[in-house]
């Protein structure tokens, strides 16, 4: 278990070093990297502050020097500043990712509460209509783009119907006001995740429901009941929960989407901005800060299924 | 008396060939198949059958509902965007764009990943180890993320779009790839070849690549769906393909602001998406269960 543990964090540290190569490798693409934080006459950066960021991201030393300058900075927790409203990039990532985590925590209730039991529920009544619902929204849900369906949900229950608020969460209101506001954008973002994890779950209980000692629990006499939720759920349980690791990524990259779409505070939200306002130094700090999520969310995720299923940690 | 019998039994052939063609819709993929002979052809033969130019703009009649509306015009079937520009046009081909998409980054995806998976399998050791490694780390990325901050510093470009999902494609092809040709590697007729002198480079193009071609297949068509989502999303935030052309996702955002009183700007791009990935997830399911029943786990 510990070297698996070694051996997963490795990755992800390898993975986590690979981020910030790719990304200043991005930025060091374009010519002078110094237009990327000051446009000429831009947001009036004086020639002093100009000469003063050139000196701090060593732009007259080699490229490898750059890097490691930038990643040293990186890992003092030192962002830089926006160049909107010149405030520690960390300092903003800090208020925002609250956000983010409640829509991935609602959209990942959404998912498995959703699709687990249709999962199972379409391999125990195999070739019956409750099968052929769950394989018809596993296969719909996964085409649906997230920003559509969000779309198509704020027209019909916020505009038509008016049962939902479409718009933004309000940070002060109490926390079970906010789950109003959290329904809509959860179930958007959770839409697709919810597919993948119905189609998971029904093909691993429909192996699992055609093996040996669920025949002989049959035979036996045990309760179909128990049958399907004791010997053969928690069986089936592990490929679905192995996958989602995966799964995960994904979906906090749909989360960028439904944060735009439902005008939502948080990071993905942050990092379109950051884009629409060309602040370079708030973007590279927002896409650093979400890839590390990921990577943390994974590694967590990897870890605690190796926990789960001790054949993970030999492969 | 005859009358009735004359309606059973034409009601009996009548409940046969229905029977016979719920046979044939469950047994081969009609309706994928369908609806992407209709995207190919609509994608190929664009400025034949698209009834405007995607960009042609007409103020007077912007945002006019699809035809059968009472205010909608004949002339635009599924109405007009918000510069009046004709949506069935624009879907059409937008159709162009998303099979641009797929050819190129699939493509060049496919061919670099199945040619490092091969070479992974076949070679072994230290090569192995390296490109499996670099396949995981590359798979936990956040491509949209990159993409993000690539737009900003090299600016919004069609080969940009490709250029991303085409790096963001090959990496399942290497651990699919990798893992038949292990298994494929081990045969006696591999081993026959080595015996009649063929050397590694033939082995591999004549005896090992045949082998995983079901497989190169079958992952590419369950990939393929998930591209253009991310094409669609890409576009959608406005980081994607730019502006003027017509891209599906691009013109989801462009009604965004006119959701509430033109839903159809958003709606039929929106929709066009999901009937093309839903055909080629099912499209991609179905052939997994023909060529390669072991991918299942997919």
């Amino acid at each position: 278990m510990q070297g698996f543990i070694v051996r997963r964090l490795f990755t992800a540290m390898v993975a986590a070093l690979a981020a910030t190569m790719v990304v200043f490798g991005i930025s060091r693409l374009a010519g002078d990297p110094l237009l990327l934080y000051a446009k000429p006459g831009g947001y009036g950066k004086s020639p002093e502050q100009t000469a003063a960021l050139k000196n701090k991201l060593g732009l007259d030393r080699p490229l490898v020097v750059q890097y490691v300058i930038w990643l040293r900075n990186l890992g003092r927790g030192d962002f830089g500043r926006s160049l909107l409203d010149d405030r520690q990039v960390a300092q903003v990532l800090r208020e925002r990712t609250s956000a983010t985590l409640k829509l991935a925590l609602g959209a990942w209730v959404f998912a498995t509460v959703v699709g687990v039991p249709l999962g199972v529920l379409s391999a125990v009544k195999r070739a019956t209509v409750p099968d052929y619902l769950g394989r018809g929204f596993a296969l719909f849900g996964q085409a649906l783009p997230a920003f559509w369906i969000g779309m198509m949900a704020i027209l019909v229950f916020a505009v038509k119907l008016h049962l939902l608020p479409s718009a933004t969460l309000p940070s002060d209101a109490p926390l079970l006001n906010q789950i109003k506001y959290l329904i809509l954008p959860a179930i958007a973002a959770g839409w697709g995740p919810a597919a993948g994890l119905t189609r998971l779950t029904r093909s691993a209980m429909l192996e699992t429901l055609d093996s040996e000692f669920i025949k002989f629990a049959r035979c036996k006499g045990v309760s179909s009941w128990k049958v399907v939720w004791k010997h053969a759920f928690r069986n089936a349980l592990i490929p679905p929960l192995t996958m989602s690791a995966l799964m995960l990524a994904g979906f906090l990259n749909g989360v960028v989407v439904v944060e735009v779409v439902f005008a939502w505070p948080g990071i993905g939200r942050l990092a379109l901005d950051a884009v629409w306002n060309n602040d370079f130094p708030l973007l590279t700090g927002t896409v650093l800060g979400f890839a590390g999520l990921i990577l943390i969310v994974t590694f967590l995720a990897d870890v605690a299924y190796a926990y789960i299923d001790p054949r993970i940690r030999y492969r | 008396m005859e009358e009735t019998v004359g309606i059973s039994r034409r009601f009996g052939v009548f409940r046969m060939s229905a029977r016979e063609g719920l046979h044939i819709l469950r047994r081969w993929p009609v309706v994928p198949v369908v609806i992407l002979t209709t995207f190919v052809v609509a994608g190929i033969f664009a400025p034949l059958i698209a009834p405007h130019s995607p960009y042609e703009q007409n103020l007077e009649a912007s945002r006019t509902p699809p035809a059968w509306y009472a205010k909608g015009s004949a002339k635009y079937l599924l109405g007009t965007d918000y510069v009046g520009r004709d949506v069935l046009s624009r879907l059409i081909h937008g159709a162009r764009v998303s099979m641009l998409v797929m050819a190129i980054s699939m493509g060049s995806g496919l061919l670099v990943g199945s040619t490092l998976g091969v070479i992974a399998g076949y070679c072994g050791g230290w090569s192995e180890e390296i490109l499996m490694r670099l396949a995981d780390v590359w798979w936990s990325l956040p491509f949209l993320l990159v993409a993000l901050v690539a737009a900003v510093v090299l600016g919004q470009s069609f080969g940009l779009v490709l250029g991303i999902l085409a790096l963001s494609a090959w990496s399942a092809f290497v651990r699919n790839v990798r893992a038949e040709v292990l298994s494929l590697k081990t045969r006696d007729y591999v081993a026959l070849a080595h015996v009649a002198g063929a050397s590694h480079v033939r082995t591999m193009l004549r005896h090992i690549v045949p082998g995983v071609t079901n497989t190169i297949v079958v992952i590419a068509t369950l990939q393929v769906g998930g591209l253009i989502l991310a094409e669609a999303s890409l576009s959608f935030l406005g980081v994607g393909i730019p502006a003027p052309r017509p891209a599906w996702g691009l013109m989801v955002a462009e009604g965004r602001d006119y959701l509430v009183d033109s839903w159809w700007i958003p709606f039929f791009p929106g929709l066009a998406i999901f009937l093309v990935v839903m055909s080629l997830n099912f499209l991609g399911d179905w052939l997994r269960d023909r060529l390669d029943p072991r991918l299942r786990q997919l």
